[in-house]
């Protein structure tokens, strides 16, 4: 992170973000009120504070006192749009992390705006942010034999979800809060090197280390080439599997429904790390070769040209990660089932798979599509809960873009609690302490 | 970024095993890792639930801890071992806010080299 600005700026630029973020919050009151669009004059508490960061942004630039006033309309309308954007909000997030100590909170929470858009047409653009959390207590090693394996315990904490400014329109009404006492284990991933190969393996790294890319592109991928050389004939498949006792609350953003969870859970994944840097199809290993859910997309890697050896080229190590848990769910009150299936507890499964794949590179980034899917079925249910709906949801969400910049997503279905089945389809932009 | 050096081993080794596990792009050099986020990280997926987010970067700690115990060499500072080092690493991991500095800085906290 690279302080750039000087400490006489530092309180003005916090108060800049606060009223930026504070503009966020009495935009959506005013929302349901007037136009903002439509009427861009000073008129509202919003539009105050917003002159308000505009001259604190004109005095920082050293352009002087100007007031909103005193720009045109179509200025005023370009101001009022992207003071009402998700990507204005996270950028304001981001200087508080950086200027002001007392929001270091939100680093840890992972907090990031974002807007909302549905196929409903007669549903505005909800505005609202998401958050997840993750935190490890303590831990505990069981001892493995042999290298490479680690086994551990885990006692931790995790937290997410979406939250609309609105609630009536958050399409992702779903918090899940959960302790965790876990245990992993991870085999395989690397063959040592001896140890005077280790000392000859160190040395080059820390030589490549030393280069600057931009001064001598031909030295540096040289000397990383040869980094490769030695790392990748030693790298093999690694086989990671956990599993798990959790204990969650999940709930709607309000609270007004909400139930707790008690269930086993088993997860794993499988990195064929020893192909990863293999420019043949040939020479794949099998669970590369084998991943034919990474087909369409080695096929799109070709035609974007994405490997340099310009042939189709699966990847073990986007093979999915997958998640099962089965437990038992007792519904709180207000809970829209029990309202059907009366009181009392019920089992339910769940499943999570994810799937990480590039595709592309776009300016020096690489473009990713990552997929989601998620399933909760509660076994043998009621004839009543099954017609009505609330006896199995499922959630799909795709996204297209790179890892710092504009994204579009889609997501279909539905978690626990949300009011209907909806499609969402997002547009944002992805903003990081960089 | 005054802690980021590419005098510090421990360092150099984090952007070095990023760089084999292709989790950064192979022509990222070692200054230009530094600053980047944890989301810019191959693992991290923005559709993935803080539970399966954590599952993944368990795992990928895992695979760094075995390259630099068994490719490096790296032997653990006093009061680690290899889940206390894992567990670090994930810390830092999950953190979308966390940089690779960050991820170096806990490397050299766990490690020797």
């Amino acid at each position: 992170m690279t302080a750039t600005s000087s400490d006489r700026k530092l309180p003005m630029l916090a108060r800049a973000c606060a009223a930026s973020l504070l503009l966020w919050f009495a935009g959506q009151a005013c929302a349901q009120q007037q136009d903002p669009v439509a009427t861009p004059a000073i008129k509202t508490e919003s539009d105050s504070i917003a002159a308000q960061v505009i001259a604190d942004a004109l005095m920082l630039s050293g352009l002087g006192k100007v007031t909103l006033k005193d720009f045109s309309h179509d200025a005023r309308e370009f101001l009022d749009n992207a003071l009402h954007s998700p990507e204005t909000a996270n950028k304001a997030n981001e200087l508080l992390l950086r200027q002001a100590p007392g929001w270091a909170f939100l680093k840890d929470i992972n907090f990031k705006f974002k807007a909302f858009d549905t196929a409903n047409a007669d549903v505005d653009t909800s505005l609202g942010f998401e958050y997840s959390f993750d935190r490890s207590f303590t831990r505990g090693s069981v001892g493995c034999k042999a290298d490479p394996c680690t086994r551990a315990l885990d006692f931790s904490l995790h937290a997410d979800g979406n939250v609309a400014f609105d609630e009536d329109v958050n399409p992702n009404n779903f918090l899940d809060t959960r302790l965790s006492f876990s245990f992993f284990q991870s085999t395989g991933g690397v063959r040592a090197l001896a140890p005077e190969q280790q000392k000859q393996y160190s040395d080059l790294v820390f030589e490549a280390g030393q280069l600057k890319r931009a001064a001598d592109p031909a030295k540096f991928d040289a000397k990383v080439d040869e980094m490769l050389d030695i790392a990748a004939s030693r790298l093999t498949t690694q086989f990671y599997f956990e599993s798990a006792f959790d204990a969650h609350l999940e709930s709607n953003q309000s609270f007004t429904e909400k139930q707790f969870v008690y269930a086993v859970r088993l997860a794993g994944e499988i990195k064929p790390w020893g192909s990863i840097w293999t420019n043949n199809f040939d020479a794949l290993d099998n669970w590369s070769k084998f991943n034919l859910l990474d087909y369409p997309f080695a096929a799109l890697r070709l035609l974007t040209g994405y490997d340099e050896c310009g042939c189709f080229l699966p990847r073990g190590v986007s093979l999915p990660t997958v998640s099962v848990a089965i437990g038992t769910v007792d519904p709180q009150d207000e809970d829209p089932r029990t309202v059907i299936a009366g009181p009392g507890s019920y089992t339910r499964f769940n499943a999570e798979v994810s799937f990480k794949t590039p595709v592309a590179h776009l300016n020096g980034d690489v473009v990713s599509i990552a997929m989601n899917y998620r399933l909760y079925d509660e076994l043998d249910a009621e004839a009543a809960v099954s017609a009505a709906g609330l006896n199995r949801f499922e959630y799909f969400v795709a996204t297209l873009g790179t890892q710092n910049g504009p994204f579009i997503s889609y997501s279909s279905g539905k978690l626990p609690f949300d009011a209907q089945s909806d499609v969402v389809y997002a547009i944002g932009f992805q903003t990081h302490l960089d | 970024m005054s802690g980021w050096s590419n005098n510090n081993r421990a360092h150099v080794f984090t952007w070095g095993g990023l760089l084999v596990l292709q989790q950064i792009r192979r022509t990222v050099d070692f200054d230009t890792a530094g600053p980047m986020a944890m989301t810019k990280l191959d693992f991290f997926s923005p559709t993935d639930s803080a539970q399966l987010r954590r599952t993944k970067a368990t795992s990928l700690a895992a695979q760094l801890d075995n390259i630099f115990r068994l490719l490096h060499g790296g032997k653990f500072e006093a009061g680690f071992n290899a889940t206390k080092a894992i567990g670090a690493m994930v810390g830092v991991l999950t953190t979308q806010t966390d940089t690779i500095e960050t991820l170096g800085e806990t490397v050299d906290d766990c490690y020797q080299f």
